[in-house]
This record gives structure tokens, sequence and C-alpha cells, in this order.
């Protein structure tokens, strides 16, 4: 007998099949009420961790997104080229303004009838003759070798 | 995991199948969950005792995926016309995919006083029964979706997520199996 008719043969065998007891109906109908009802709590305890998690996303999100001071620059390393009387150069050295560009006044770009008068200080103070200036150090440029002292 | 289902013998009762026009009729007429499991157990236990292959895992079987889809009974309601084939399909691959792992590891609160006595299977002089369950679980529940559902390759494909050669392949190395295991077993009895 080919194995396919022993298969069907063993599939329809009367020996396959089991009694269902008293009360199976009912333990699997509350089983599955009992999984229904755990399913909706934990889907209502993820809601509401999904919910606290959006809000303090949104928290942290606006807090990060608020304007912040601006870290100070580092000062340049300049020295004086000559000695003055005026007062200390930190004083009116602002550290913020190599971050920008020197508002200067260009009279091209306000050509109006009558400018309007300057009430406002410049923002560079006048300069005196006495008056430090502030440079980069230059690089020193060596000395001909032939200028060069002998030495004794 | 242990069988909840109360299994009583139920003297001259003649249990079982349930053809397709009964489905059909369920599909339109069986709105309750109660009333489904009550129609359909005694088939659904002969089909997990056929795939599971003996009747502790069968019980076992069909009260978890029953559960399962009771828990989601107004789902399966609307999305498949068919709740006792969904019912069946989900059977066999709930089977594949997890009854392997766990149904040799039973937990026990307390380790009982008295060793357990396994029930003698009716099938166990059955030389084709137990060649079919040493199968592994896919390919028994090929078997089972051609022999005893009475499938096609690409209903049965469709019905465990496959492609249509991977059930031409697994029948093919379960029918060998078979033919192997029951010629040794022929051969053995001579």
């Amino acid at each position: 007998m080919e194995i396919d008719d022993e298969l069907r043969r063993l599939f329809t065998d009367e020996r396959l099949t089991l009694p269902v007891g008293e009360g199976a109906e009912q333990a699997i109908v509350a089983g599955a009420a009992r999984r229904r009802k755990r399913r909706g709590v934990a889907g209502a305890a993820a809601g509401g961790a999904a919910l606290v998690g959006v809000v303090f996303a949104g928290i942290a999100l606006a807090g990060s997104s608020a304007p912040h001071k601006a870290p100070p620059a580092a000062p340049m390393s300049i020295t004086p080229t000559s000695s003055s009387s005026s007062p200390a150069p930190s004083s009116t050295h602002r550290p913020a303004a190599p971050h920008r560009l020197p508002k200067t006044t260009r009279p091209e770009l306000t050509k109006t009838a009558q400018p309007p008068p300057r009430t406002t200080q410049p923002s560079t103070p006048p300069t005196s003759p006495e008056e430090t200036t502030w440079t980069a150090n230059p690089i020193p440029t060596p000395l001909p070798l032939d200028t060069l002292p002998e030495g004794g | 995991m242990v069988a909840a289902i109360p299994v009583v013998r139920v003297a001259g009762a003649r249990l079982g199948w349930c053809t397709v026009s009964d489905r059909l009729a369920l599909g339109e007429h069986t709105e309750d969950f109660g009333e489904f499991v009550r129609v359909n157990l005694p088939g659904l236990l002969r089909y997990g005792h056929a795939l599971a292959g003996n009747p502790h895992d069968a019980a076992d079987l069909v009260q978890t995926v029953l559960e399962k889809v009771g828990s989601r009974w107004t789902h399966v309601m609307h999305k498949t016309g068919d709740p006792l084939a969904y019912v069946r399909r989900s059977m066999a691959n709930a089977h594949i995919s997890h009854w392997r792992r766990t149904r040799k590891e039973n937990l026990v609160a307390e380790i009982p006083d008295q060793p357990r006595v396994e029930p003698v299977d009716s099938f166990d002089n059955e030389p084709l029964w137990q060649a079919l369950r040493a199968l592994p679980p896919r390919q028994r529940a090929v078997i089972v979706l051609r022999y005893y559902e009475e499938l096609s390759e690409a209903e049965i494909a469709e019905s465990l997520g496959v492609s249509r050669g991977t059930v031409k392949s697994q029948a093919s190395k379960a029918m060998d199996t078979l033919r192997t295991r029951l010629d040794q077993a022929a051969g053995g009895d001579r």
C-alpha cells in the first residue's frame, strides 16, 4: 500500500478523536477574556508611558531650543608696541568684538537728504597720538649675516 | 505547560469533523466565541492530536490558540471570512514556532511526590504514527495539512507563510523519512 493511502487511513482513524471534557469551553472562553483584559491593561499602560515620554521629549526640546549665552571668546594674544598713559586696554577692549564685523559708517549707504545727526558715541573712541595702538606681534626678520658683529 | 482542558471520556460520543458547509454556516451564524468553541472544539482537538502527536500537547495547543484568537475575536471575525480555517492555520504555525521549544520543559512549582504516569497512546503500536511523531514540526505540519486537511501545495504555503518550494521540499523530506522508518520497522518485525 502506498504511503499516501496509509497517511489518509491514519488521519481518518477514530482513535485520533479526543474526548472533550466538561468545562473545557468555559475554561477557554474565560482564558480568552483574561487575555483580552490583560492586553487592555498593558495597552493602557503603554499608551500612558508613551504620552509621558512625548511630554518629556517636548519639554526637553523646548529647553534646548531656548537662546543661550555664547561662551566668551578667548582673548587675543596682543602686546602693546608703545607705552602710553592711557588706562589699561582691558577696560575698553570688548571680548565679543572679534566675533562681529566692526560697524563702520558708510556714507554711501545712507543717502538721505539730511543724514541723521549722530547722537551716539562712535564705537571707537577718538584716538590721540599718545594713545596705545594695538597690533599683532610681528615676526622678527632675521638679520643679514654680514651685519652680525664678529665675536671677539 | 500543563493541559487545562480536562479530558473526560464521553461514552459513545462521535466528536470531530466539521465540513466546509458547516464552516460557512458557522461564519454566518456563529457570532459568539463561546458558541464557536462549543461547536468546533472536538474537531480542533482531533486536528491538534494529528498535529502535536499526543493528546495532552493537542489539548494545550488547542487551548492556547483558541484563547489567543478569542481575545481578539471581533477582529478575527471581521478580517477572516473563515475563523475555523484561521484557527487551524494558527495552530499549525503555533505548533511549528513555539511548541517545539517549550513542550520539553514542564516547569512546576513543586516536585510531585509520585512520578507522572504517562497515559498509553492508542497509536503507540502504529509504526506510521510513531514515524510521524518523530518528524520535525514543520514537516509534520506539512503532512497533516496535506493529508488531513487535503490542502494543495499553494494553500499549505499560504497557511504556513512559506514558499511553495519550501512546502515541496519539506513534504519530500518528510515522505522519504517516513518511508525509511517504515522500512526499518518492517525489517525489524521480520
